[in-house]
């Protein structure tokens, strides 16, 4: 019988446990170890720091789940890995307070999504009191709060300046600062405030509509445009002023420092402010020690706390981006063939972007998205190597970033009636400019832009029919990832 | 770089634009159109 231990139950965790626990399940031991005991819907929780959903709706209790699917659930904190020992196993620092357990493994699928330095820019975060973020529930609730007491002032006559988008030079996500900035443009025109508030998108990216991977070039009204050209037409509609290509280096109250692409410095003021952080991995706060103490962390984590897998690294970005096959395509870990990484905890070959260097040695270069449908494709493909290795004895599943398609929908308002999205497809997500030797180095005939009514639709089916196939119910698997 | 663009936008969303965004009837075939379109697409992609 073998042990297959999961960590983290976020899009590329749970996914691998749902597929773990169908196909492995009854016969071999599936545990699921999570810090929290619910799964959280992060998409949604940008209308949950407008006040337009109840958290509740994002989250789902894992307990049931995975008493249904099998799976044993652990609810704890992962603190060290234990692989060269006879039995290799992790410790695990339980949530209840009751201390540490030591969880023996078979295979190890390491999937526990970003830790959100907000320590790389000092004054950044909600513990600041400085700046709101919306990367966990907490945080999407207590900026919720924040965002309606400044409504509460606008209401009674005061105007405001809304800073939304990245609060470091090298952070990413700027999809859902794009997201949130847009659904806070609709609420305040819903609520008649609107020309009461200045709406600045403030971003690391090279240009508008970069979202970490270089952008998009597709058909819009029968001709190519870029995604920089569509999200000003975008902004300069929605009244939404940016500063793009700027590096956060300190927030104090009301005040961003930054750094430009040009090495220059200035101030951005702001009377309210949602800054995405710099992602790490988790690595950075777990232990990796040998049978007699020795320190292995380098062998599984990089610096960044990310888990070394199947990819090249080390490449110039000028030979990366021509190099498809430096992604990697199993995600397994090459020293620990048991070992797997699945979603943002895996460590990327390197940008999508195109990286720059200030003048005065400031990186600004967003890092690769790699949350939602591509955390849950790694996911899968992670869990059916497994189930293959548990099975056959050998994996025949794989698929690089640079073969992988993606869709997303930024919503802007979450009415079914007069809401809107902007609905991006890209295929592949990393540019392949061997296979698709255009400007944008993806498929043209699906990559694909577009705004309107359809895309609220799709987002609203996106929330309920991923809310469904997360609680495993029946016919789960036939819902893409 | 690092700041709005005050040259001629290239692309704009006209009134005419808007009016089909959020016209139902259109914005339905939209919607069909484009869950075949993702649901090709992610027929296509590896799906391995």
């Amino acid at each position: 019988m073998a042990r297959i231990v999961v960590v983290g139950a976020g899009f590329a965790g749970h996914t691998a446990a749902l597929y773990l626990g169908h196909h492995l399940g009854k016969k071999h031991e599936v545990i699921m170890v999570n810090k929290y005991d619910y799964f959280g819907f992060v998409p949604s929780w940008v209308w949950v720091g407008t006040g337009r959903m109840d958290p509740q709706k994002t989250i789902i209790p894992l307990a049931p789940v995975y008493e249904r699917m099998h799976v044993r659930f652990i609810h704890g904190a992962l603190t060290e890995i234990h692989p060269e020992s006879e039995e290799q196993f992790i410790v695990v620092d339980k949530a209840d307070g009751s201390g540490t357990t030591q969880v023996d493994y078979d295979y190890l699928i390491i999937a526990t999504g970003p830790y959100l330095n907000f320590a790389a820019t000092p004054g950044l975060g909600p513990h600041t009191g400085n700046t709101y973020s919306i990367c966990t529930l907490d945080h999407a609730i207590q900026t919720r709060d924040a965002y309606l007491e400044l409504v509460q002032r606008l209401e009674k006559g005061e105007r405001a300046k809304i800073v939304i988008g990245t609060g470091h030079g090298t952070a990413t996500c700027q999809g859902a600062a794009f997201e949130y900035i847009s659904n806070i443009h609709k609420d305040l025109v819903r609520r008649g405030l609107r020309d009461r508030a200045e709406l600045v998108f403030f971003s690391n990216e090279p240009a508008l509509g970069d979202f970490g991977i270089r952008g998009v070039t597709a058909r819009y009204k029968g001709q190519l445009i870029t995604s920089a050209e569509f999200v000003e037409a975008v902004f300069r509609d929605f009244d939404i002023r940016w500063e793009i290509g700027r590096a956060a280096l300190k927030v104090e109250p009301g005040r961003i420092y930054w750094e430009d692409m040009d090495g220059n410095y200035g101030e951005t003021t702001f009377d309210f402010a949602m800054l995405v952080p710099q992602f790490k991995g988790h690595g950075i706060h777990i232990a990796v020690k040998g049978p007699n103490g020795e320190d292995l962390h380098d062998k599984i984590f990089n610096a960044s706390g990310f888990v070394i897998v199947d990819g090249i690294y080390g490449l110039p970005y000028e030979r990366l981006e021509r190099n498809p096959d430096a992604w990697p395509a199993v995600y397994q870990n090459p020293w620990y063939p048991n070992i797997f990484a699945a979603g943002i905890a895996f460590a990327p070959p390197g940008p999508i972007s195109v990286p720059h260097t200030t003048p005065n040695g400031t990186k600004i270069a967003p890092a690769p998205p790699r949350t939602g449908m591509i955390s849950g494709i790694i996911g899968r493909i992670v869990a059916l190597n497994v189930i293959d290795l548990v099975k056959k004895g050998r994996m025949t599943h794989s698929e690089r970033m640079t073969e992988m398609f993606a869709a997303c929908v930024a919503s802007v308002g979450d009415s079914l009636w007069d809401g809107s999205a902007v609905v991006i497809v890209v295929h592949p997500v990393v540019p392949d400019f061997r296979r698709y030797p255009n400007e944008g180095g993806r498929d043209l005939f699906v990559t694909h832009m577009e705004m309107g009514l359809s895309g609220a639709w799709m987002k609203f089916l996106i929330h309920h029919t991923f809310m469904y196939k997360f609680k495993g119910l029946p016919g789960w698997r036939i819902i893409p990832e | 770089m690092s700041t709005q663009a005050q040259e001629q936008p290239t692309l704009v969303i006209t009134e005419r634009d808007k009016f089909w965004m959020n016209c139902k009837l259109y914005q339905l075939l939209r919607f069909i159109i484009l869950n075949i379109k993702i649901l090709k697409a992610v027929d296509q992609s590896k799906r391995s």
